[in-house]
C-alpha cells in the first residue's frame, strides 16, 4: 500500500490529517511532522486498526507456536 | 490507516470558547452593563490575519503596539492582546450586546476562513523541507480542502 497523508481544511480553520499506509509506531514520527507542516497543535489523535499491524506479528505468531507445543 | 488527528492552528487558540470563537467574559459582565463597556474574550491571535478580516468588512483598523483600534459610528472597538496572547475586544460606547456578539462572530468567521487560506499555502510551503509532494487537492461542498500527500520512497 502505498504511503500518504490526507488533510483536510475546514472554514472554521480546524484541521483533520490521517496519514495512511504507514504501520506501527513509526506513524507517530508523521505527529510532530504534520505540526510543523500544518503550523498546527493536535488536540486529538487516534490510532487506526493499521497502527496495531507491525514487524511485532512475527513474535506474535513465534508465541502462538510456543503454547502450541505446550 | 495508522493514525488521524485533529489539529488546531497556532494562530487561533485551542482554549477557551466554542462555537463562534467569542463570548462575552462573564466576571466583567456586570461592569460591562453599567459602564457601556462591552469584553469579550476571543480564539484570534494573529495581528496581520485580524487585521486582514477586519479590512474585509471595510473598517479601517488602527494599529498600536498590541492594540487595534476601530471607531464606528456610537461605539469604539478595541482588540488588545491578554498575557495569553489571545485578542480580547472591548466595545466602548452606544452598541448592544446582540450587535457587538454579531459583529464579532462575522469578524471571527472571516479570521477562520483567512487562517484555512493560510493553512493551505503553508502546507505547500512546507512540505518542501521534507519528502512529500502533493498528489491531488479538491474543494468539498461544505468548502473544506482536501490535499493528498504522498510519502516518497526515500522517507519509508
Amino acid at each position: 500500500m502505498s504511503r500518504k497523508i490526507k488533510i483536510q481544511i475546514f472554514p472554521d480553520g480546524t484541521i483533520q490529517a490521517e496519514v495512511q499506509g504507514i504501520k506501527g509506531k513509526r506513524c507517530t514520527d508523521y505527529i510532530g511532522i504534520l505540526e510543523d507542516i500544518l503550523e498546527a497543535k493536535t488536540i486529538d489523535s487516534d490510532y487506526t486498526p493499521e497502527f496495531y499491524q507491525s514487524d511485532d506479528v512475527n513474535v506474535v505468531t513465534k508465541q502462538k507456536q510456543q503454547l502450541k507445543r505446550k | 490507516m495508522s493514525v488521524e488527528m485533529l489539529l488546531i492552528p497556532i494562530v487561533i487558540a485551542a482554549v477557551g470558547t466554542a462555537g463562534t470563537g467569542v463570548s462575552l467574559l462573564s466576571s466583567n459582565k456586570e461592569i460591562s452593563e453599567s459602564s457601556g463597556t462591552l469584553i469579550y474574550e476571543t480564539k484570534m491571535k494573529d495581528t496581520k490575519l485580524l487585521k486582514k478580516a477586519l479590512e474585509v468588512f471595510g473598517y479601517e483598523p488602527f494599529l498600536q503596539k498590541e492594540l487595534i483600534d476601530i471607531t464606528l459610528g456610537d461605539y469604539e472597538l478595541i482588540f488588545q492582546l491578554n498575557n495569553q496572547d489571545i485578542f480580547e475586544a472591548v466595545f466602548q460606547g452606544n452598541v448592544t450586546e446582540e450587535n457587538a456578539q454579531k459583529i464579532l462572530s462575522d469578524i471571527y468567521d472571516e479570521y477562520t476562513k483567512l487562517v484555512q487560506e493560510q493553512v493551505y499555502h503553508k502546507v505547500l510551503e512546507n512540505i518542501q523541507d521534507y519528502d512529500i509532494e502533493l498528489e491531488s487537492e479538491s474543494v468539498q461542498d461544505d468548502n473544506s480542502i482536501i490535499l493528498t500527500l504522498n510519502i516518497s520512497e526515500e522517507r519509508k
